[in-house]
């Protein structure tokens, strides 16, 4: 009746994760103290508005983390994949989530309670490092976000999130472009830049008829990098 | 010693239902929250990341999508399945203003380590070894 887990020096993410620096007896430690659990698509982590229990590392699959507005909408302020840690900014200030984590496809994720983190975090610099490292970059990101929304318009914020989604989630197909390989609605896409979905498909259809990306069924693929990079504005 | 699977046939729902002494022992070790929102606290065949100790409010234990059984206040679930990393054969909900007390792994090692009080540890010891592997 006992649960497979995967060991973290045997979890396919672990050269990305926060526990990365770690020898084998201390991630023994965590790995036997962790709670590893699938979650079915659709299946929340953790609820906005509940109190925060520990940390969360993904180990496979990509995670959203989503906000539910006054008027009952969704926007996507991130989404997490494996190497990733989730609730650790509710964690660390004690307050409760302030957004939602849900399974974007089934998803391995591995579980610390706060106690077990904190005294990690206390024995162990290098896990202290990579979570400030992680945090960094969600902040880093959140700034870019907040003055792309003030600066760019959303043919621009668009090429940026293709960008974005490239780095995250690119990989190379065959004739040399950039697959994304990740299944987002067009519902979704819209919410991460903040517009409306018809206004969203619509940039989508100039991308395509000017030879920017192309569609293989649910993904997206970049053809002209150099060309989105000119109409994002960015230096990724 | 029974095994698990004994357990669940012998108890239908695994579940413990404690005494108002042994709940105020466990509110003095561990934090009391208020859900104000509708959650899953976990879904069928998944580990709970903590126990659940029910105060007041609703919590309901699911199956293919039918309400199967609904906790009382002092029923502990999740305790057994966290400490042996086994899957709880429900899904749990909770709704909106229920107040329950969680307990992570490491206060429940602290607890079966006498950490606290010795009469908790051993009540969490027998609920723990109720079942084998």
């Amino acid at each position: 009746m006992k649960k497979n887990k995967t060991a973290c020096e045997n979890c396919e993410s672990r050269m990305s994760g926060v526990f990365c620096d770690l020898d084998s007896a201390e991630l023994s430690n965590i790995s036997e103290h962790k709670v590893t659990n699938v979650y079915k698509k659709g299946q929340n982590l953790f609820v906005q508005g509940n109190h925060p229990y520990g940390l969360y590392c993904v180990s496979r699959g990509n995670i959203k983390v989503s906000k539910v507005g006054a008027d009952g909408k969704e926007s996507i302020v991130r989404i997490v994949k494996g190497g990733d840690v989730i609730g650790h900014r509710s964690l660390f200030t004690d307050q409760n989530y302030t957004a939602t984590a849900t399974a974007m496809e089934d998803s391995t994720v591995c579980f610390l309670d706060k106690k077990f983190i904190m005294k990690a975090i206390q024995e162990m610099p290098s896990v202290a490092m990579n979570i400030i490292e992680k945090l960094s970059r969600d902040m880093g990101a959140a700034e870019n976000k907040v003055s792309s929304f003030h600066q760019k318009n959303v043919r621009e914020r668009l090429a940026e999130l293709l960008l974005l989604l490239k780095e995250s989630h690119g990989e190379e197909t065959e004739d040399g472009h950039i697959k994304i390989n990740i299944k987002l609605t067009r519902e979704e896409m819209a919410t991460m830049i903040g517009t409306a979905n018809e206004t969203l498909i619509r940039f989508i259809s100039e991308f395509k008829d000017e030879g920017l990306i192309e569609q293989d069924g649910k993904f997206i693929i970049i053809k002209d990098e150099d060309e989105l990079m000119n109409w994002a504005d960015a230096n990724y | 010693m029974i095994r698990y699977d004994e357990f669940m046939k012998k108890n239908q729902y695994p579940i413990t239902s404690l005494d108002s002494e042994l709940i105020e022992k466990i509110k003095s070790v561990a934090p009391i929250h208020r859900y104000t929102v509708s959650t899953d606290l976990f879904y069928e065949g998944q580990t709970p990341v903590v126990a659940f100790l029910l105060l007041n409010g609703h919590v309901q234990l699911v199956k293919n999508k039918k309400v199967r059984k609904v906790l009382n206040t002092g029923d502990l679930i999740g305790l057994r399945e966290l400490i042996h990393h086994i899957p709880f054969p429900l899904s749990a909900q909770v709704l909106p203003n229920t107040d329950m007390v969680f307990l992570d792994k490491s206060t429940i090692l602290e607890i079966l380590d006498v950490v606290h009080d010795p009469e908790l540890s051993d009540v969490f010891k027998e609920i723990i070894h109720e079942e084998a592997v």
